[in-house]
């Protein structure tokens, strides 16, 4: 039973613009690192060329992503403290691997500049493999028994469908500067995008029921929002789909064109659904 | 009031929350009057120093820590303000005091334990409702693990609190009431 009283006082939000920031940034560079990996494991010679270019964006990227987090904190200047409780804590996990992670992207880069294959796909594969357990990491945070509508399997799925859909559009626009055209090179960033734009639509349904069933849960009316949670999760979904289509059917003389207005049309959407995922925060009990 | 006299919390942050939590309608009968069957109580609630204290293994900085009495309390030193522990307890007993610039909450006033007096709540109480003692004693014929309205599951995170239920206490899936104060109880 709900009244205005409890319409009043909405349940604080959790997210400002800097966890946004640092979710989307890092999952961007895992999804990135992922796919330039399989291009250049098996797309030939030619991947390796665009391997620095998508090493280097993933490392400012992830960068970024970890000082968009710092600045999150009441005290930065304590943060090396968030590594004490990676036995229990998933967020000290998540400190933990996501500069082991920007670690090996480093590393990556430096085998691309000696030249030396062998070094290059050993890093490659930690890279991917600490891009995963970061991205594991990142979903366990949020995978919360108090919160209801971010305790579900829709949350995975909307992280790894975000890694695989803005890393691929990252992967076609810098691959595009290589090529002369739709080329084959394009083609595992075409596949991650499509494959992340499929398991992002599978999310809608999950995350659906998780919201409703978890409006039963909560005592306090969740925060409100400018478009309901539904409307906002049909917008995003558009905005997913329109800057799918629009990458992919980039034709030659206006590639760069489209695959850049289409990464501006798939980051809005992201965006937005992730400020609707934050406004979903609501807890049991008091 | 005691407790924020006592430790001298700003404005917006609540260490103890009474919950008022009402319910219930008029009626009108066919021949014209009335029947009523509203209700209301109060819990006042604090940190539950729980047995599974989902703040502490959430903490990533283990500034959040339980000591040898079951005492849940923050160390200063490493809380980096990240307000994860906020997050997930779900009695809302860690709260961000922005003049700190990190988190706090109840500390069962440890050091007047020490000293073997009563936390500051419990001694103000004029009706005597709050009661201090060992977990035990004072859970010696009364039942602990059944849910009461809007208290959350005990099975979350075992906390270590005992109610005297109220003859109009509320449970089960269907419900029937509101918190009826929710400006006093809610996070900063």
């Amino acid at each position: 039973m709900r009244t205005e009283c409890d319409r009043r006082y909405p349940q604080p939000k959790v997210a400002d613009l800097s966890l946004i920031c640092f979710t989307l940034l890092t999952q961007s560079a895992v999804g990135l690192v992922f796919i330039t990996a399989m291009g250049h494991w098996f797309g030939g010679a030619m991947q390796a060329d665009i391997s620095f270019r998508s090493m280097a964006l993933a490392l400012g990227i992830t960068t970024a992503g970890l000082l968009a987090a710092l600045s999150h904190l009441a005290a930065p200047r304590l943060a090396p403290h968030a590594l004490r409780n990676a036995a229990t804590s998933w967020l000290s996990r998540e400190v933990l691997l996501v500069p082991f992670f920007a670690a090996a992207l480093g590393l990556a880069i430096l085998a691309t500049m000696l030249g030396s294959p062998a070094f290059l796909i050993i890093v490659e594969i930690a890279a991917c493999l600490l891009g995963g357990a970061a991205l594991w990491a990142m979903t366990g945070v949020y995978l919360l028994k108090t919160v209801p509508a971010w305790n579900t399997p829709a949350t995975a799925l909307e992280f790894t469908g975000s890694a695989l859909l803005l890393g691929g559009a990252l992967s076609a626009v810098l691959t595009s500067f290589e090529t002369a055209g739709w080329s084959p090179a394009l083609n595992p960033a075409a596949a991650g995008m499509c494959l992340g734009l499929v398991i992002k639509l599978a999310a809608i349904k999950p995350a659906m029921q998780a919201e409703r069933a978890a409006r039963d849960q909560l005592w306090y009316q969740q925060p409100t929002f400018t478009l309901s949670a539904g409307r906002t999760l049909a917008m995003r979904s558009v905005l997913n789909v329109a800057g799918v289509a629009l990458m992919l059917a980039a034709a030659n003389k206006s590639l760069q064109l489209g695959l850049f207005s289409g990464l501006v049309i798939l980051v809005t959407g992201e965006v937005l659904g992730r400020l609707r995922f934050y406004r979903l925060y609501g807890r049991i009990g008091l | 009031m005691a407790c924020r006299d006592k430790h001298d919390l700003p404005a917006g942050v609540r260490w103890r929350r009474v919950v008022e939590f009402v319910g219930g309608d008029w009626k009108r009968l066919p021949d014209n009057t009335f029947s009523q069957n509203v209700f209301a109580y109060y819990l006042s609630i604090s940190c539950n120093h729980c047995q599974n204290p989902i703040c502490v293994k959430s903490c990533p900085s283990k500034a959040m820590h339980q000591d040898e009495h079951g005492i849940v309390a923050i160390d200063p030193e490493k809380c980096v303000g990240c307000k994860y522990c906020a997050w997930v307890c779900p009695y809302s007993a860690p709260q961000f005091d922005k003049h700190l610039g990190r988190m706090s909450k109840c500390d069962f006033c440890r050091e007047e334990i020490q000293q073997n007096q009563l936390p500051s709540c419990v001694a103000a109480c004029p009706t005597r409702a709050l009661q201090f003692g060992e977990f035990d004693s004072l859970a010696k014929g009364r039942p602990t693990d059944l849910p009461m309205h809007p208290m959350p599951p005990s099975e979350l995170t075992d906390p270590s609190i005992v109610l005297d239920h109220h003859k109009d206490t509320r449970r089960g899936q269907e419900r029937t009431g509101i918190i009826g104060n929710p400006e006093e109880v809610k996070d900063v």
